[in-house]
Parts: structure tokens; C-alpha cells; sequence
């Protein structure tokens, strides 16, 4: 009996900690989630469940099948007439926890920032993570699910969301 | 005795768990300046007549209902508020979000009732600081007719534009959803 109630609290704790990882994204999304500056999209994992089953000739589709197959979930914080976009950019560039997530690829392309972290567990990348920020332009993506980083790059030419044709330097890199 | 209200009680917790966007829909249809349209099963089967293509005619008269409510010109009598309960009520009652897109002042939300690897309902609500509309299908959209479909939309975009390259993974009927 004594076991189990030391067992409940750890677990409790265990499961705290665990879902606390993206807090800080989560935050960032939620702030300015309102923000009539920022265009907001989410897509659900139904969808991406949707999506995987309607299958059809089209071999193009079936790409993007395989590729949206594994995903759970899209979340996409842009704008881009925005006037402090590379403050915005410094603010969630702390707020991501950098012990979780695998640097991928940075770049500095005058000034435009661009940088994308994976997070993986048994060599599987489950999560995405994509920060853009210029002077006037502001992208925070997050995706999430079995990501096969040869094929994300697909996602941009199927998805017509701002911010997503980042998704593009992956493949590039 | 104890069958029948067992009976009674299913069939009005069944009415209940299905009719969020039918409850929004009764609220406001009589409302100044709105446009309510409802469709019955055969009002779209004599619609679909009207299509050319057969794949369009059989997807259509999979619907076995559609509902249309919509305001334009302001002073809109949805609220905010209205919204969010719709929107958690639709949660509770087994409607499951696909999609939603926020920018400005515009709001969209696409929602969907899934059984039986076939699509039962969808409901797209869309707000904007001068429009509103609340769309409602209900039918049995299988997978394999949304696939013959989506088959045909990039196919007529070639024919029209008689070109192969820069075709798009993502048919345009889809991007056209999800366009910001």
C-alpha cells in the first residue's frame, strides 16, 4: 500500500515533467494566438489521419499521402507585415528548450534568420521545429509525428501556408 | 416499462449529441439579414441532375443533407461567445476538429463526424468582422469517393492549363481550403 501511494505522486511527477517539454512553445503559441498580426493555423491529427486514408491514382498524391501518413499535428504562427519580427524571433528563439530539441539547420540570409530543430527518439524525428525571423517577417512552425526529413520538403508544395515553403531548405541542407 | 425508457432516454441523448451546429442554425435562422437555406435528400438529387460529370453526381447525392446559414453587412447577431460554445459543445459530441486558420479578423473552422471510413458530417464556420457562415453537410462521404474526386481536379487543371510542370502535390480543391 505504502509502495503504491510513493508510486502515484512519482508517476504524477514523471508525467508532469514529461508534458512540460513544450510548455514554452506551447506558451509562445498561445500569447499570441489572439494576435490579429499573426495568422494562426492548426491543423489536427485527424486531418493528417483523413488525409492518409483517401487514397487515388494519382501518384503525386500518394506522395503526400506518404509523407502526411505519419504526421500528428501542424501548428503555424506567421506573419509577414510585421514590425518586430527579429525581436519576436530573439524572444522564442529563449523560450526553446534547447536540451530537447537537435539543432538541424540555421541560416542567416541577410537579415532573415532561419532555424529548424528536430527532436527524435530512436533515430525517429517526432517533432519539428521551424523559427524564422526578419525584419518585417515572423514564422514559427511546429510539426509533429513520424517526420521522414527526405520527404518534408513534399509537404511545402502540397500545404499553400505561409511559412511552410521553409520547410524547403531542409531538403536543400 | 423499463425498455421504453431506456429507449426514450437513448434516442433523446442521441438528438442531442448530433444537433450543436443544428442548434445554432434554428437560433439564428429567423434572424434580420440572414440567409438560411436547407437542403433535403431530394432537393440535391435533383440538383445533381444538373452536373455534367458522373463522378460529381454520385458524390453529390451522397449528401443527404446540407444547411447553409449566413449573414453579411455587419451587426452580426453571432457572438464571439457563440463561437466558443459551439465550438466546445461540438468537441463533447464527437465532432473532431480538421482544421482552423485564424488571420486578422477572420476565422475558420472546418470540423467532421467520421464512422465507418466514411465522412457523416462537416461543418465549416466561417467569421469575419462583416460575414458569417455556418455550413453544414451530412451524409456518407466514403474515402474512395473523395480519392475518384480528388482524381479528377488536378487532370482538369492540366486539360485547362495544358501544362505538366510546377503541378502541385496537393490537388487544388484541397489547397483551396487550406489557402491563407
Amino acid at each position: 500500500m505504502k509502495k503504491i501511494l510513493l508510486l502515484v505522486p512519482l508517476c504524477l511527477l514523471l508525467a508532469g515533467a514529461l508534458t512540460a517539454q513544450n510548455d514554452a512553445i506551447n506558451r509562445f503559441f498561445t500569447q499570441y494566438m489572439d494576435d490579429e498580426r499573426f495568422t494562426v493555423v492548426f491543423v489536427s491529427p485527424k486531418m493528417f489521419n483523413l488525409v492518409s486514408k483517401i487514397s487515388t491514382d494519382d501518384p503525386d498524391w500518394e506522395k503526400f499521402r506518404d509523407v502526411v501518413g505519419g504526421l500528428t499535428g501542424l501548428r503555424v504562427l506567421t506573419s509577414d507585415s510585421i514590425s518586430d519580427g527579429l525581436k519576436l524571433y530573439k524572444d522564442a528563439l529563449a523560450k526553446v528548450p534547447a536540451a530537447e530539441y537537435d539543432e538541424l539547420l540555421t541560416v542567416r540570409d541577410g537579415k532573415e534568420n532561419v532555424r529548424i530543430w528536430v527532436k527524435d527518439s530512436d533515430n525517429i524525428i517526432n517533432e519539428l521545429l521551424l523559427l524564422v525571423g526578419g525584419t518585417d517577417e515572423f514564422v514559427l512552425l511546429s510539426l509533429t509525428g513520424k517526420i521522414d526529413l527526405d520527404q518534408i520538403s513534399n509537404l511545402s508544395k502540397g500545404l499553400d501556408i505561409d511559412g511552410v515553403k521553409h520547410l524547403e531548405k531542409v531538403k536543400k541542407n | 416499462m423499463k425498455q421504453l425508457l431506456v429507449c426514450l432516454i437513448l434516442t433523446l441523448s442521441g438528438a442531442s449529441l448530433s444537433a450543436q451546429d443544428y442548434a445554432m442554425y434554428w437560433k439564428y435562422k429567423d434572424y434580420d439579414g440572414a440567409v438560411a437555406v436547407t437542403a433535403p435528400r431530394w432537393a440535391i438529387h435533383i440538383g445533381s441532375w444538373f452536373l455534367g460529370e458522373k463522378t460529381d453526381r454520385k458524390m453529390l447525392r451522397k449528401v443527404r443533407k446540407a444547411r447553409v446559414l449566413v449573414f453579411e453587412g455587419g451587426n452580426l447577431p453571432v457572438s464571439e461567445y457563440d463561437m466558443q460554445r459551439f465550438y466546445h459543445k461540438a468537441k463533447q459530441r464527437n465532432l473532431e476538429e480538421l482544421l482552423s486558420v485564424r488571420s486578422a479578423d477572420t476565422r475558420v473552422l472546418v470540423l467532421a463526424k467520421e464512422r465507418r471510413r466514411a465522412l457523416r458530417k462537416i461543418v465549416v464556420l466561417v467569421r469575419e468582422p462583416e460575414t458569417f457562415a455556418l455550413i453544414t453537410l451530412r451524409g456518407k462521404l466514403r474515402y474512395e469517393d473523395i480519392g475518384k474526386l480528388l482524381e479528377r481536379i488536378p487532370k482538369e487543371k492540366q486539360q485547362k492549363e495544358g501544362e505538366e510542370e510546377g503541378r502541385p502535390l496537393l490537388p487544388d480543391g484541397v489547397r483551396s481550403v487550406i489557402r491563407i
